[in-house]
C-alpha cells in the first residue's frame, strides 16, 4: 500500500505530471574548433539537435560545456542545440575543467547526460549529479583513461543507465557495468544536411577519406593501397603534423589530394561527388602505438551514406556495426583485401547499381535525428520513471 | 535523544575552550538522561576506560603541523578542511549502527569539514553545529585546484539543512560576511560557567599590587603584545604598583624578551599552560583579567570563568564575549590598543574604577545568566527540535561510500595536480 509520502512524491515527479523532463548533457568540449574528438564532440551536438527537433516533445535538451575563466565561448547559432558555457575553475587541462556554476545547472535537471565519463571533468560532473540526487547517464565517446578512478572504485554503480555509440564501446563497459543496463543507440547523423541529391549527380573517379590526420586513421594504407587511375580525396584537419608529412612522401607518385580547411558543405559535396568513403582506422598505427579505442562509432561512414555514397573501411571498433550489406559497404582486414577492393571500385564492379538507394534507406531507418532522437526521450523517460518503481 | 557527537579534539586532548566545551556539554546531556556517543581523533595520552568515547577519526593536524613539504602541506590542508573518506566511512558505519536521532556536530577542522557537512545532508540526517569558531568558512577556505567545483557549493548551499548554535552574533555575521548562508535555524547561545571558583574565597588584594592575569594562547592575535607594551607605558608613567602573570601555551619565550627590552620583565611573566582547576584557583588571586582580544575572537569561556571568580575582565570592545556583558556594569571595555589598556589600568590604580562594584556585579551576571545549568538546558532543547527517527537503507549507505571514495580521490588529484 501507498503512502501518502510517496503519493506526494509521486505527484511532484515530472513525468507523472506530464512535464518535458529537462535533460542537461555536460560534455568536456563542445564541437567546433576547440574539440578534440571531432565526431565525439559532434555526437553531443547531434543527438541534442536530435532531442530538441524530432517534435516528440517529451525531452528538453541542453549542453553544459566549459570555457577558460575570462574568455569568450565561441557563438552558437543553431536553435535547437542551446548551450551554456560555465568557467573552469581548476585550469587543469580541458578534459579536467571543474566548475562551481556546475552544481546549480546539476540541481535544476532531471536527467544528466554526461559524456566522456571517464575524464576527470565525466567523474566530476557525476559527483555533482550524484550529490543532487538527480538520474545519471553517461556516455562515451572516445577517452581513452586506463586509470578511471570511476572504474577503479566502483563509479560505474552510480550510473543509472549507459548508452553507448556501437556494440564495440559497450564492450569496454561491461566489466565494471554489472547488472547495469546498457543501451546501443548509434548515431545521430545530422539527416536534415547530409541529404542525398535530388537529381542525378555526376560521380568523379575518386575515393574519399574523412578523417582528421592522425596516424591512428591509418590514411597511409589508403594511400598504399590506392591503384593508379584513382584519386583520392583525404579531407580532414592537421592533428600530427609528422604523419601529414609521412602521409605526403607516400603519395608523391599517386593521385591524392588533400583538402585540411573543408566546411560541413564542402565535405558534403566531397561525399557526393566520390565513388567510395573509406574509413582505415587501425589499433596499432604505423608507428606501433596501440589504440584501444581507434574508432567507436565513425560518423563520417554514416554521412557518407547518408547522401548515398557506399562506404569501405577496416574491421576494427565499431565500423563494420554500421554497415548492413554488400550493397551499402564492405569491410577490409589487411592492405592486401583493401587493394583488392579498390581495384574493384576502380574498375566499376563495385559498388552494385542500387547501392545508393540502400545506403540512404539504411540510415533514414536507422540513424537519422527524428529515429535517434526517439530513441533516445524513450530511455531518458525510462530512467525518470524508475523513481516512481 | 540519541546524540552522536562529533569533534576533532576531546579531553584529555584538547586546543582550547571549544574541546572543553564539547566534554562538558556531552556530560550535561548525559546526565540528563540522553544517550551520547562521541566521535573523535585518537588520544597521545592513552586513556583506555572511555564509554561511549569512540576515538576511530583520523586527524589532520593543521594546528599543530609537522613541518612538511609544500605538496604534503596542501594534501594535508585538503584532508583537514575538505574532505577525508576514512572518517566519512568510520561515520556512516557508525551512524548504521549507532541510530543516532541528531548528530551534534562541535570543532571539525581536521576531519574533512565540507566532505562530513555533505555527507550528512547527502542522506538528509539531522545535524546541529555549534559553532565556537568559524567552522563554515574554514570549510570554505580550501586549497587551491577549482575544489570548490566539488565541495564548496554542495556544502554551503546546503547549511540552510542543519541547525546551527553560535556563541555571538559576531560569528554569525562574521560567516554571512564570507557570503555563507547559515539558513535559518540559528541560535545565539553563549559560552558558561560550569561551576566556577568560589568567589567567597577569593584572597584580597589589600595594599599590594593590582594583581592582573592572562590565560589563554601565547599568541600575538590574543593581544599580548598589547599587554606588554601596556605594562610599558604604565612603567614610563612611573606606576610601577602591578603585575601581570601570563599563563598558557605559545610563543612566550618571545614576548619576555620583548618584555625584557621594554625593562617590564619584572612586571610581566609567563608561567606556561594550566588546568582548569588551577585557572579556577588563579582568578581567584588576581584583581582583573586582561584579554584584548581580536575582533575575531568567537567567544571567550576565560572571559565567564573570571567574572564568575570576581576577577573583573578588561576586554576588547569588539568580540563575541562583549555582547554578552556589560561596558562599566560587568566588565571594562576598551579599544583594541597598548594605550587604552594601559589607560583602563591606570584609572584603577588611581581609585578612579569602581572595582568592587564591576566584582559583585560581574559574579552576579554571570551565576544567574551564564551558568551551565542555564545553558545546558537551552542546547537540550535545540537538540531535542532537531532530531529526528532514524531511518537506514543499506543501499544508500553503500552508494554514498562509493560517492564519497571517489570524491576524496578527485579532490586530491585536483589539488596535487
Amino acid at each position: 500500500m501507498k503512502t501518502l509520502a510517496s503519493w506526494v512524491v509521486q505527484l511532484s515527479h515530472p513525468v507523472a505530471r506530464g512535464d518535458t523532463l529537462r535533460v542537461l548533457h555536460i560534455t568536456p568540449l563542445h564541437f567546433g574548433e576547440a574539440g578534440y574528438f571531432g565526431g565525439g564532440e559532434r555526437y553531443v551536438h547531434n543527438i541534442v539537435k536530435a532531442l530538441n527537433s524530432s517534435g516528440h516533445g517529451t525531452v528538453r535538451a541542453e549542453i553544459v560545456s566549459f570555457s577558460k575563466r575570462g574568455t569568450k565561448p565561441p557563438p552558437i547559432d543553431d536553435p535547437h542545440v542551446p548551450i551554456v558555457f560555465i568557467p573552469d575553475d581548476a585550469a587543469a587541462g580541458p578534459f579536467s575543467a571543474a566548475s562551481r556554476e556546475l552544481w546549480g545547472l546539476v540541481g535544476d535537471a532531471d536527467v544528466v547526460h554526461v559524456h566522456q565519463p571517464l575524464s576527470r571533468t565525466g567523474t566530476i560532473a557525476i559527483l555533482a549529479a550524484k550529490q543532487n540526487h538527480r538520474r545519471i547517464a553517461v556516455t562515451d565517446t572516445g577517452f581513452d583513461n586506463s586509470n578511471s578512478l570511476l572504474n577503479k572504485w566502483a563509479g560505474m554503480t552510480l550510473v543509472d543507465r549507459i548508452i553507448c555509440i556501437s556494440e564495440f564501446s559497450a564492450s569496454f563497459f561491461r566489466p565494471y557495468a554489472k547488472a547495469l543496463p546498457i543501451d546501443v543507440v548509434p548515431g545521430p547523423v545530422e539527416s536534415e544536411f547530409f541529404t542525398p541529391s535530388t537529381v542525378p549527380i555526376q560521380k568523379i573517379h575518386q575515393i574519399l577519406c574523412v578523417a582528421r590526420i592522425l596516424p591512428h586513421k591509418g590514411v597511409d594504407l589508403i594511400i598504399k593501397a590506392l591503384p593508379r587511375g584513382l584519386d583520392l580525396v583525404v579531407c580532414g584537419r592537421i592533428y600530427n603534423s609528422e604523419y601529414y608529412e609521412h602521409l605526403k612522401s607516400l603519395a608523391v607518385h599517386k593521385s591524392v589530394r588533400f583538402i585540411t580547411d573543408a566546411d560541413d558543405k564542402q565535405v558534403r559535396t566531397l561525399y557526393k561527388s566520390s565513388l567510395v568513403t573509406v574509413l582505415a582506422s587501425q589499433h596499432i598505427d604505423c608507428y606501433g602505438t596501440h589504440y584501444a579505442k581507434p574508432e567507436l562509432m565513425g560518423l563520417t561512414l554514416l554521412e557518407s551514406m547518408a547522401v548515398g555514397t557506399p562506404v569501405l573501411c577496416s574491421r576494427v571498433g565499431a565500423m563494420p556495426e554500421l554497415i548492413a550489406d554488400a550493397q551499402t559497404g564492405l569491410v577490409f582486414d589487411n592492405l592486401e583485401n583493401l587493394s583488392a577492393i579498390l581495384r574493384l571500385v576502380d574498375v566499376g564492379e563495385w559498388p552494385p547499381a542500387h547501392a545508393s538507394l540502400a545506403c540512404v534507406e539504411h540510415v533514414r531507418t536507422n540513424f537519422s535525428l527524428p529515429v535517434v532522437g526517439r530513441k533516445l526521450a524513450s530511455i531518458y523517460l525510462e530512467i525518470a520513471r524508475h523513481d516512481l518503481q | 535523544v540519541r546524540i552522536l557527537v562529533l569533534s576533532n579534539f576531546y579531553p584529555p586532548d584538547f586546543l582550547g575552550g571549544y574541546e572543553l566545551g564539547c566534554a562538558q556539554a556531552v556530560n550535561a546531556l548525559r546526565q540528563s538522561g540522553h544517550e551520547v556517543t562521541v566521535c573523535t581523533t585518537p588520544s597521545h595520552l592513552g586513556l583506555v576506560d572511555e564509554l561511549g568515547i569512540l576515538r576511530y577519526f583520523e586527524l589532520a593536524d593543521i594546528y599543530r603541523p609537522v613541518a612538511l613539504r609544500s605538496d604534503c602541506i596542501v594534501l594535508n590542508d585538503t584532508r583537514a578542511r575538505v574532505v577525508n573518506f576514512h572518517n566519512i566511512s568510520v561515520l556512516l558505519d557508525i551512524i548504521a549502527s549507532f541510530h543516532p536521532d541528531v548528530i551534534y556536530l562541535w570543532n571539525l577542522l581536521g576531519l574533512g569539514v565540507a566532505g562530513i557537512v555533505s555527507v550528512l545532508n547527502h542522506l538528509d540526517l539531522p545535524w546541529v553545529w555549534h559553532l565556537m569558531d568559524r567552522g563554515p568558512v574554514d570549510m570554505c577556505e580550501l586549497p587551491a585546484g577549482g575544489l570548490e567545483a566539488l565541495f564548496e557549493e554542495s556544502s554551503t548551499r546546503n547549511l540552510g539543512k542543519g541547525t546551527f548554535i553560535a556563541l555571538s552574533r559576531l560569528l554569525v555575521e562574521e560567516c554571512r560576511g564570507f557570503g555563507i548562508n547559515l539558513g535559518r535555524r540559528i541560535f545565539v547561545l553563549p559560552n558558561w560557567v560550569e561551576r566556577g571558583a568560589d568567589p567567597s574565597t577569593r584572597i584580597t588584594r589589600g595594599d599590594g599590587p593590582l594583581r592582573c592575569l592572562y590565560a589563554g594562547s601565547i599568541a600575538e592575535h590574543k593581544g599580548i603584545g598589547l599587554i606588554v607594551e601596556a605594562a610599558s607605558i604604565l612603567a614610563h608613567d612611573r606606576r610601577t604598583d602591578f603585575s601581570v602573570d601570563l599563563y598558557g601555551p605559545g610563543d612566550w619565550e618571545a614576548y619576555r624578551s620583548i618584555a625584557e627590552r621594554h625593562k617590564v620583565d619584572t612586571y610581566v611573566r609567563f608561567y606556561g599552560p594550566r588546568d582548569q582547576r588551577e585557572l579556577d584557583q588563579l582568578y581567584l588571586n588576581h584583581d582583573v583579567l586582561l584579554f584584548p582580544t581580536w575582533y575575531r575572537e568567537p567567544g571567550g569561556f576565560v572571559v565567564f570563568e573570571a567574572a564568575a571568580a570576581g576577577c573583573v575582565p578588561i576586554m576588547s570592545q569588539l568580540c563575541g564575549a562583549a555582547e554578552w556583558l556589560v561596558d562599566n556594569v560587568h566588565v571594562i571595555k576598551i579599544e583594541r590598543s597598548a594605550k587604552a589598556l594601559a589607560e583602563a589600568l591606570a584609572c584603577i590604580l588611581d581609585g578612579k574604577r569602581d572595582l568592587e562594584g564591576l566584582r559583585k556585579r560581574g559574579i552576579w551576571a554571570v551565576r544567574t545568566e551564564f551558568l551551565s545549568a542555564r545553558i545546558m538546558p537551552q542546547i537540550e532543547r535545540v537538540l531535542q527540535a532537531a532530531a529526528r527517527t532514524f531511518s537506514y537503507n543499506a543501499q544508500r549507505w553503500q552508494n554514498a561510500k562509493i560517492l564519497y571514495n571517489l570524491l576524496d580521490r578527485v579532490a586530491i588529484q585536483m589539488v596535487l595536480s
